[in-house]
């Protein structure tokens, strides 16, 4: 017999990291390519980088997080 | 026509380099060999051509062969292609998305079989060069798996609800739509295929360098070098023999991540919860 088993455990992680890498990666990348618009060091990647990863954070949170 | 010494690899890694009698590690080349049949038309094929057509083949008469006069009491052959199918059932299918998943399961022993196929050709004898490890192998099979997920997710939810459903997941702050929205469709529209790209094809080319690196050391010691030095010929030949085994593990596993993955991305497309 093949059970229907509840696959939750494997889809949260896969979820979790692509949340989490595409979140420095999209507002890391903006702060980069404003840094060289805006001629503002590397403030604005670190930022962006900082933005990004708290927001990845959220999305995972507001995805998997909430009802447990 | 057909060059035989390099369809069989035999002036793969001595080819390049030589002259000054040093050691000439593998380099990049490797997954770039001349073509051997009709070269320079626009069909030639390359010696990792062939390989490539060789094991479709292979696994294509094992699985018509298996299954062609299919009876409820299996033969020897049918036997052997029902575990086959299994071991996708078994620990992908079944696994990530219960019997749901069932439809999906000639997509899933295709992309399992043929890329087991096509990585183990990197560990067999006058082979020796894994498809998998030139680039467009792993990006077919990612295309293949990205449209999968999304009509997956396009048939099950209809194109508006399936790209809300991925892009703005419930309960959030209408503005903060703004940070996350980007994310989403990167991470999910965007990475996906490039990441599964990458991860075959990088296991398969350094798997490929590591053994090309170790045994040609291994050559080199033992036939151009004298004295003491020779001896070194062992410990490369040990390391050699281990990365061998070591392949046949990552073969498989790579093989099975790829599977697994597009499982997970295919079953996250039908689930209604994001």
């Amino acid at each position: 017999m093949h059970p229907a088993l509840e696959p939750e455990g494997e889809h949260v992680a896969h979820s979790a990291i692509g949340s989490l890498v595409g979140g420095v990666l999209v507002w890391g990348g903006v702060g980069i390519l404003l840094d060289h618009w805006l001629g503002t060091g590397r403030a604005l990647t670190a930022l962006g980088v900082v933005v990004g990863f708290l927001t990845g954070f959220f999305i995972v949170y507001v995805r998997f997080g909430r009802d447990e | 026509m057909l060059n035989i010494p390099a369809a069989v690899g035999l002036l793969a890694p001595m080819s390049e380099g030589e002259g000054d009698g040093g050691y000439a590690p593998p380099t990049i080349s490797e997954f770039f060999p001349a073509q051997v049949i009709g070269e320079a038309t626009f069909w030639g094929l390359t010696r990792i051509d062939l390989i490539a057509l060789l094991m479709t083949g292979a696994v294509c008469l094992f699985f018509i062969s298996a299954f062609r006069k299919p009876s409820l009491i299996p033969g020897k052959l049918q036997n052997v292609g029902e575990m086959a199918l299994d071991v996708v059932y078994d620990n992908v299918i079944d696994e990530v998305m219960g019997v749901k998943g069932r439809k999906y399961a000639p997509l899933l022993m295709t992309l399992f079989w043929l890329i087991l196929a096509f990585n183990v050709t990197g560990i067999l004898p006058m082979m020796h060069i894994a498809v998998t490890s030139v680039v467009g192998v792993p990006i077919v099979f990612a295309i293949a798996s990205y449209i999968a997920f999304n009509y997956a997710g396009i048939k099950e939810h209809g194109v508006g609800q399936y790209f809300k459903l991925n892009l703005f997941p419930a309960g959030v702050p209408k503005p903060i739509y703004l940070l996350v929205t980007p994310i989403e469709f990167i991470s999910t529209f965007l990475l996906r295929p490039v990441t599964l790209t990458i991860r075959l094809l990088a296991n398969m080319m350094s798997g490929h360098l590591l053994l090309v690196l170790f045994f040609g050391a291994t050559s080199y010691f033992l036939f151009e070098s004298s004295g003491l030095i020779q001896l070194v010929a062992i410990p490369s030949y040990l390391m050699g023999l281990i990365f061998v085994f070591f392949e046949i593990i990552v073969t498989l596993l790579q093989a099975y991540i790829f599977t697994l993955l597009t499982a997970v991305y295919i079953d996250g497309a039908l689930s209604h919860e994001h």
